[in-house]
Formats: C-alpha cells, sequence, structure tokens
C-alpha cells in the first residue's frame, strides 16, 4: 500500500513526465475526485461508452479521395506504361471516341528534348499516329497540345506565350485514316440534305520552328511532305458523295495527290491567361503554300487570320469574348482539293450546324459571347456566330448562316475543363459537350 | 465521425449535460457550477490515427451536412450553471476568467526557449507542396519542430500571422502549439538520412539536398542572409488526427458530447470572424492521447494559423495576401451562385468593391465592411452554424478582454520590421473586435462577471464597456428559489438600482433569484432579463445565470 501511494505521488510530481499508464487500470479510471451528482451523469456516460468503442470508419467516397491525396493510387491521367498513357478522346469531327494511348517524355535525360507521339482507334473506325521529336511546345511536365487538323489558325501555330521555352524545334509525323467523313458540297448554297460520305487518308511530315520574340509576340515556320487520298466512305447509312454530287465538280476526290508543305505564322498574343481569358487578345495571322507534286493542279496558297478580343465589362466576372476569323486560298488556275478546303460548322465555329457543313477556298466568320462567371469555377454564356463560306475565292461572300445559343462552362483559373454548350440555327439544335473553349 | 449513441446513458448524459435540469427536477446540485468536466478518464489504449480527406472535408460540410434550422438548434451541452465552459482536454479557461498581463499574453502557449539555434536542424521531413511549404526538424535538443517560411516578397505574411494566431487562440483558452519565429542560416540545416519528402499528389521519397533547395529557395530573409522561419513545437503525447466539428469520435470514450453542441466549438466561430481564420477546418486540429498522472486521454487542440488574419493563399495556392472572397463567401456558396447567374452576372458579390490596403507582411484584412454575421470560413463548419446568441455572447465577452493595448502587443510578436503594416494590422483587429463586440452584446442583456461583495451583488456591463450604450440604471427583483422544483417566490416589488452592484435582500432562502433587467436608451435588447442564482448557505455564492434569447 505504500508502495502505491508513494508511486502515485511520483505520478503527481512528475506530472505530463510520467511514462505510459499501466494497461492495467481499466478505462474510464480517474485519479480525481469522484464525481458530484451534477457530473455523474456524464461519467457514468463516458464509462459506458468504454464498452462501445470502435475506430473511425471512412466511408467509401471518403476513402477513394483520401487514397487519391496520399497518392496511393496514381491519378486517372497519370497512370502509365513506360511513358504511355491510356486515353480516350475525340480525335476527328466524326470519330466518336476513340481509345489509345499517348506517350510522353519531356525533357529526355534532363535536355531539352522532347518526345511525343500518340496512336488512337475509335469505335467508327478512325485510325490516328502521330510523332513528334525535338524541342515540343509545353509547359512543365502537361502534355503538348496533340496536332489534329483543327478549324482556325492557332491551333496550327501553337506555340504558346506560357511554354517553357521561347522557342521550339522538332520533327512532327501524322497519319490519319477516317473512314466516315461528311461533304455537304462546296460554297453557301450547299443543302443538309445532301450530306454524302467519303474516306480519307492522309500523311503528313513536317519540320516546324518557333521563336518568342518578345513574350506577345511569336512567329513560326514550317516545311513537310503532305499526302492525301479520298474514297468511298464507310457509313453505310450515308449515300456515297459520288453518288449525290458530280465528282467531276468536287476537286480531287478518288484521287491521290503529294504536296510539298511550307509556310508561316506570326502571333500576337496578349490574353491574360491562354486558356480562361478575362481581358487582352489574341491575332494570328498565317500564310501555307500547299505545292502540288503531281503537275501543279491544285498548287494554292491560304491566308488565313484568326482575332480575338475579351473585353471586361466592368468587372472580371463579365466578359465578352469577340472573334473573327477568315481564309482566302489563291488557287491561281488551279483548285483547291475539296478535302483541304477550309470550313465552318461545329464546335469552334457555327455551332448550330453540322461539323464541316461549309466548305470553300474563302470564308469569314464572326463570334460573339458574353460569359459571365456564377462562380471562377463556373462560367454561364450566351453566344451568337455568323459565317459564309464562298466556293471559290472569286466569289462573294453574301449568305451568311447564323445561330445562338447557350453555355455552361467549368473551369479552373487556368483553363476550361468541360464546356456544354446549346446552338440554335436554321437546320436544327445541337448539344456539344467539349474539353476545350469554343475560342 | 458520427457516433451512433446506441445505450440510454450515452443518450442521456447528452441530454442532462452539464447545466440545464429538466423541468421540475432539482435545480442546482453541490457540484455547481461544475469548474472542470473530467473528460479525462483513463483510455487503456491510443486510438487509431484518423486521417481525414482534405477534399472530403470540404464535400461533406458542403453538400451533406446543411446547417440546422436556427429556431431547431439547442443550447450548447457542455456549458455549467454560470452559462461558462468548464476546463477539459478541449478548453482551459484563461482570458474570460481571470486577467493576463501582457507578458502573458505575448508569451501565449510558449513554456521553452524554442528551437536551439547553435546546434543546427536535422531535417526529418519536408513538404514541397501545399499553401505553406516546410519541414519537419528535430534540433540539438533532441526537441521535434514544424517549420514553415514566407515567400521572398511576403516576409512575415504567413509566419507572423500564425505565431499572433497561436498567441490569441491561446489566450482565448484553447490548447495550441509553442509557436516561434526564429532566423537561421540555410547552411545550419542538415536532412537526416531517413528524411523523406511529401509533394501533393506523389508519393513520399526520400528527401536529398534539391528539395530542401526547393524549399528555400525563395524564402523570406534578414538582410545578412538568415532565413525566417515559424517553428511551432511538436505537441505532448501520440498524434491520433484531426477532429471534426460534428459529431463524436467513436473510439474516444470521453468524447460523448457531440462537437455542434460544444459551446467553445460553437463560440470558436467569433473568434475565428474576429481574427479572419478563413481555414478553421478539421484538418487545421489536432487531437493527441497524451498522459498525465497515470491517465491516459485525448486532447484537443488548434494548429496552423498561417492562413488568418490578412495571410491566405493564391490560385496556385501559394502564400500571398487574402483572397478578397475569404471570408466573405464559402468555396462554394450557392446563393451568389444562383444570384449571379440568374442576373447574367449583372449582381455582384457585396465584397468585390470592399477597398483592402495591402501591405506584403500583414496581406489584405479590413474591418471598414467586415460584419461578423456575414463572416464565412472556407466552407460550411457544423459547430458555427449552431451557434446560438449565448454561445457568441459568451465568445464576445472573452473577445472583449483584449484591450487596445494587449492587441498590439501580440500584434508585435510577429516581428513583421514594418512599423506602418504592424500599426495597420493592429489598427484592423481593434476595429474589428468593436465590431464584434457591438454585434453580440447588442443582442442581448450584456450583464456577467457576477459576484457577491460584502452585502452585493456586483456585476459588469459588457456592453457598456464596450461602448455599445450607456446605462441609465438597472431594473431588479428577488425571488426566493426553491432548488427541489425550480419554483420561485418574489421577495419584493422590482427595485432600481443606478450602479453595477444590487443590495441582497432581507430574507436569505437557501437559494435566492434576482432578475435584472439593464435600461439604456438606444439598446433595446438589454432589457431582456437576465436571471441571478445565489446559495446563501455560509457564504453567499453565485451559482448560475440564465439568459432570456
Amino acid at each position: 500500500m505504500t508502495t502505491v501511494i508513494i508511486l502515485i505521488a511520483l505520478h503527481g510530481a512528475l506530472g505530463a513526465q510520467d511514462p505510459a499508464p499501466a494497461e492495467d487500470r481499466p478505462c474510464g479510471w480517474t485519479d480525481a475526485v469522484e464525481p458530484g451528482p451534477r457530473q455523474a451523469p456524464l461519467v457514468e456516460a463516458r464509462r459506458a461508452k468504454c464498452d462501445e468503442l470502435e475506430p473511425y470508419r471512412p466511408g467509401f467516397l471518403e476513402r477513394q479521395i483520401l487514397a487519391f491525396e496520399k497518392a496511393e493510387r496514381p491519378a486517372f491521367t497519370q497512370i502509365n506504361l513506360f511513358g504511355f498513357y491510356p486515353r480516350i478522346q475525340a480525335i476527328d469531327h466524326r470519330s466518336q471516341s476513340a481509345a489509345g494511348v499517348r506517350l510522353w517524355q519531356p525533357d529526355i535525360g534532363r535536355s531539352r528534348l522532347d518526345l511525343a507521339g500518340s496512336a488512337f482507334w475509335s469505335l467508327e473506325g478512325f485510325q490516328y499516329f502521330d510523332a513528334q521529336a525535338g524541342v515540343v511546345p509545353h509547359r512543365g511536365k502537361k502534355f503538348p497540345l496533340l496536332p489534329l487538323k483543327g478549324d482556325d489558325v492557332f491551333e496550327l501555330s501553337n506555340v504558346r506565350q506560357d511554354d517553357d521555352l521561347p522557342f521550339a524545334l522538332y520533327a512532327s509525323a501524322v497519319h490519319r485514316w477516317a473512314p466516315k467523313f461528311d461533304f455537304f458540297g462546296n460554297g453557301a448554297d450547299s443543302r443538309k440534305e445532301d450530306r454524302a460520305g467519303f474516306s480519307q487518308k492522309d500523311t503528313l511530315v513536317e519540320a516546324v520552328a518557333g521563336y518568342r520574340v518578345v513574350p506577345p509576340i511569336t512567329l513560326t515556320g514550317r516545311f513537310g511532305y503532305y499526302r492525301a487520298a479520298t474514297g468511298p466512305g464507310k457509313d453505310e447509312e450515308l449515300p456515297q458523295l459520288a453518288d449525290v454530287f458530280d465528282a467531276a465538280a468536287v476537286p480531287g476526290f478518288g484521287e491521290q495527290a503529294e504536296f510539298l508543305r511550307y509556310g508561316g505564322a506570326v502571333i500576337f498574343d496578349a490574353r491574360d491567361v491562354a486558356e480562361n481569358p478575362h481581358r487582352g487578345g489574341l491575332i494570328a495571322a498565317q500564310w501555307l503554300r500547299y505545292h502540288d507534286r503531281d503537275g501543279g493542279a491544285y498548287r494554292f496558297d491560304r491566308y488565313a487570320v484568326d482575332g480575338r478580343a475579351y473585353v471586361s465589362l466592368g468587372h472580371p466576372q463579365r466578359v465578352l469574348a469577340l472573334r473573327a476569323y477568315a481564309v482566302h486560298d489563291d488557287a491561281g488556275a488551279g483548285r483547291v482539293p475539296f478535302y483541304l478546303t477550309s470550313f465552318l460548322g461545329g464546335s469552334h465555329t457555327l455551332r448550330g450546324y453540322e461539323s464541316q457543313r461549309f466548305r470553300g477556298e474563302k470564308l469569314a466568320l464572326f463570334q460573339a459571347e458574353y460569359r459571365w462567371e456564377a462562380s471562377p469555377a463556373l462560367e454561364l454564356a450566351l453566344f451568337a456566330d455568323t459565317g459564309a463560306v464562298a466556293a471559290t475565292a472569286p466569289d462573294d461572300l453574301d449568305r451568311f448562316r447564323t445561330d445562338a445559343g447557350l453555355g455552361l462552362r467549368l473551369k479552373s483559373h487556368e483553363a476550361l475543363l468541360m464546356r456544354f454548350d446549346l446552338a440554335w440555327s436554321d437546320e436544327g439544335v445541337r448539344f456539344l459537350f467539349r474539353f476545350n473553349p469554343s475560342f | 465521425m458520427l457516433c451512433p449513441l446506441r445505450t440510454a446513458t450515452l443518450r442521456a448524459a447528452i441530454l442532462v449535460a452539464l447545466a440545464a435540469p429538466p423541468a421540475g427536477a432539482q435545480k442546482f446540485h453541490p457540484d455547481d457550477p461544475v469548474a472542470r468536466d473530467h473528460d479525462d478518464l483513463h483510455v487503456p489504449r491510443a486510438p487509431q490515427e484518423i486521417e481525414l480527406s482534405s477534399g472530403w472535408d470540404v464535400i461533406e460540410n458542403t453538400f451533406f451536412r446543411p446547417g440546422p434550422k436556427r429556431a431547431s438548434v439547442p443550447a450548447a451541452r457542455n456549458v455549467n450553471t454560470l452559462g461558462e465552459v468548464p476546463d477539459s482536454s478541449w478548453w482551459q479557461n484563461r482570458i474570460g476568467a481571470r486577467p493576463m498581463s501582457i507578458s502573458e499574453l505575448v508569451r501565449g502557449p510558449n513554456q521553452g526557449d524554442g528551437p536551439d539555434l547553435h546546434g543546427g536542424w536535422t531535417v526529418l521531413r519536408g513538404k514541397s507542396g501545399g499553401i505553406t511549404p516546410g519541414f519537419t526538424i528535430r534540433d540539438a535538443r533532441g526537441d521535434v519542430y514544424f517549420i514553415k517560411i514566407d515567400p521572398a516578397q511576403y516576409f512575415g505574411l504567413a509566419t507572423g500571422a500564425e505565431v499572433i494566431g497561436s498567441k490569441f487562440f491561446h489566450a482565448f483558452g484553447y490548447f495550441v502549439p509553442e509557436t516561434w519565429i526564429v532566423y537561421l542560416r540555410k547552411e545550419q540545416i542538415q536532412i537526416g538520412p531517413e528524411a523523406r519528402v511529401r509533394v501533393l499528389g506523389m508519393k513520399p521519397r526520400r528527401m536529398v539536398p534539391a528539395d530542401l533547395d526547393k524549399i528555400l529557395s525563395d524564402a523570406a530573409a534578414l538582410p545578412d542572409g538568415r532565413i525566417r522561419f515559424v517553428a511551432s513545437k511538436a505537441v505532448p503525447g501520440r498524434v491520433v488526427g484531426p477532429h471534426k466539428y460534428f459529431g463524436t469520435r467513436p473510439d474516444d470514450p470521453n468524447d460523448v458530447i457531440p462537437h455542434e453542441h460544444r459551446r467553445e466549438l460553437r463560440g470558436y466561430r467569433v473568434f475565428c470572424a474576429w481574427l479572419n481564420h478563413d481555414d478553421s477546418r478539421s484538418l487545421n486540429s489536432l487531437d493527441s492521447f497524451v498522459s498525465e498522472r497515470g491517465r491516459s486521454y485525448v486532447k484537443h487542440y488548434l494548429q496552423d494559423f498561417s492562413s488568418i488574419l490578412g495571410s491566405g493563399s493564391d490560385w496556385r495556392r501559394m502564400i500571398a495576401p487574402q483572397n478578397p472572397r475569404s471570408g466573405n463567401e464559402y468555396i462554394i456558396d450557392f446563393d451568389p451562385i444562383v444570384k449571379t447567374a440568374l442576373s447574367l452576372g449583372i449582381w455582384e458579390r457585396p465584397w468585390y468593391g470592399i477597398p483592402y490596403r495591402i501591405f506584403p507582411q500583414v496581406g489584405g484584412i479590413e474591418a471598414s465592411r467586415f460584419d461578423p454575421d456575414l463572416w464565412r470560413p472556407e466552407f460550411p463548419n457544423a459547430a458555427f452554424q449552431h451557434m446560438r446568441p449565448e454561445d457568441a455572447f459568451w465568445a464576445a465577452r472573452i473577445v472583449s478582454m483584449f484591450s487596445d493595448e494587449a492587441i498590439r502587443a501580440i500584434v508585435r510578436e510577429g516581428d513583421f520590421r514594418a512599423p506602418e503594416a504592424e500599426a495597420h494590422l493592429a489598427q484592423v483587429i481593434i476595429q474589428r473586435r468593436d465590431k464584434v463586440l457591438a454585434r453580440y452584446f447588442g443582442a442581448l442583456n450584456p450583464l456577467g462577471s457576477f459576484h457577491v461583495s460584502g452585502a452585493t451583488v456586483g456585476f459588469a456591463n459588457h456592453g457598456e464597456d464596450a461602448g455599445r450604450a450607456r446605462a441609465d440604471g438597472y431594473e431588479y427583483q428577488w425571488f426566493a428559489l426553491d432548488n427541489q422544483t425550480g419554483q420561485t417566490r418574489p421577495l419584493g416589488p422590482v427595485a432600481r438600482a443606478s450602479g453595477r452592484s444590487i443590495p441582497l435582500p432581507a430574507d436569505r432562502a437557501q437559494y435566492l433569484m434576482v432578475r435584472i433587467r439593464t435600461l439604456a436608451p438606444g439598446a433595446e435588447s438589454w432589457r431582456k432579463r437576465v436571471d441571478v442564482y445565489l446559495r446563501t448557505g455560509g457564504e453567499p455564492q453565485v451559482v448560475g445565470v440564465e439568459r432570456e434569447i
């Protein structure tokens, strides 16, 4: 008994320095004076809980989020095997979802050299392969832009203001098999009912150089070889192009052609945040020459300009976004192959119309969006697009098509993450779900 | 985290709590008022460490725990009959219970001298991501500290906030880690052989010199090259994770009062609003399994005050002056989202136009547009949402204990080395204090600190002391209380006192009650009654205080 008293006294004297208490003391034990009647129920409740202890069990969703935060499981976008990352995405305007892999090895061996590539196969039978080697435009570990054939100048001249290096120099090869492309005819008078199918296989091998002269101004140049062939479409629900149109009046159909392709662009980019702009603007001007290696029937020069402006209306949460886009192909006495003509229609141009709905050697597009942020991560938009094409360059742009709609976008500070646009036109209503901005 | 209360005993305990008796039951017990809640009963085995998800914390509190209807919020369950919070494993009465000297306030939780600066530091682990990059070190004395830095362009911003916050929240009554500002050369820091580094979203890996270089590459420093650090000493015991602001820990037998019904967690909202602690989330709390006097139990700490006052982060989650949204709107706040969406963006958040005066050292915080009721943490907090007027009053009374001089002295501990910024911050805190007091002393009869002095009952008028209004006098009436039934009997007519003391009645029943109303033009709510109970056996003693809400 004396020993116990001494030990208790020592405990008191040592206070917080006390070693771990004896395991045999029961749960709920205290050396304090037994509680009075006010405290007794609480003490009793605590002693009762001693018999009901159980560990904290997080729910399913909480466990998954925690595992992600602790990197116990790699983020979905980081899953890879030897640098090959599985991906599902659209690769062309009618490809639907395509499964494949992207290879991305930036700054190999701490050098400035990068290696990128990808291979995709879609449910609709589309195939897409590309590879780039050299100093590829990129920022940090983020993937470079896919060199998909775009419908605007800027995507082709993809040296961005916020890339890590002020220059780019790389070799690129792209091969594509598109079995189900649509053709509605050339020019403004094309009709939706004339939709016909064709297939296209093309390959582009080129060298690309870019240099950011001063922060807002970038110059790019490219030189390469392009080969394309078209044939019957594989969509059984669509008539063949040759059944709807006079094939002789569709330049390049059914033929294989080879080109030397070269040109340059100048880009003035003064947007505050490239992929989530609230103010500033961008102007890109491009010249590209397609030099037909089989007699020059399809030789032409393309001049394009893409201007965008973003104006804050009294507060950054309200932005008026404007775009003007124009293309003029100069084929001289020749013609522009139909599959190389510029087009309107789709998620970046005339959103109320089918993708690639209007084709021609000349086009003009004007877009306006009133965007307002309900919160920094949630943006809403009202928009209107109007544009016109001309079948050949000498023709006038006199039949403008117009659509209007509303959009809802989810964003981070740096970029748009998801875009839902609903657009109305005289050809119907279209719902668009994309992972990139309209412009 | 919610622990289902399965036994009748547990359920009864929650209802009985420490003060309110059922109708018709004995009103006061011999152990009233309870000064200490014995929630430190021995727990033989340490609870398993809980890891909470930062993301889930936001989601759960934003989407799955809608706030209570105001009318349905029950009174706090861990207050004693005086309406005070007894000492416990959560709370230690300090400035609210006794005067604290300036030196005591500025010493705050610190017991020792801080980390040893002569023998060098050994890094145990690092963290290169998050708002505040830092690392854990062991000094030459073997003590472990968590170290954080400021970016070069914001000397003192996060580290100063951390130190100031630790002193304020310690003085309030919370348990917080010991925290110091120190200056040390990079060469005095070495990486331990077992050190590992964690980058957000990546698995921990062995720490290499480049990791330390990266953490310190942009650190704020003195002109002589010494880097500025804030060092928080590891709390005693074994860390068993953070606590949530609702429910109870199912593995802690002492934790039987749901956290949203704890007054010190409800009133925490007032303190956080005052000091703009918008990052008052679960992850910035810490439970530790401690051993004292032969008992082991869970003790509850608050930590990480680096994002309070004018310190915050930018969109890259890097230290920067507070975003104007912080303290004004939840990260996800449905009301302004809907208003902005439906008005096509024409409706603007009221806080857009707040003119912040930004100092690199103290960031962005202001008082002119500050409204304690409209203040918001980063996302909903269940305890905050359960706060009732009397909870707020309890906290405001503690806030009122900080004099201008005390506030300036605590702010000086931030060691900003920028007199104008320091004066600005102190002035803003003083102005925000005054707004807190005006708001919460204006809702109830603001009398408190009741005591028996000779043949009178004395009290303080916190509202008048705070300059809210001037009292013309006090209307009072004495009653005899039948403690067994709770029935009262008038002992005389309503009388009036001009000062802050009321004479005891000649009739000395065993229990007395005096009902007091404050008469003050322009402060109608001060007429709400305050009932003060005295036990008269032997020396009269104040045993209970009840307020009309």
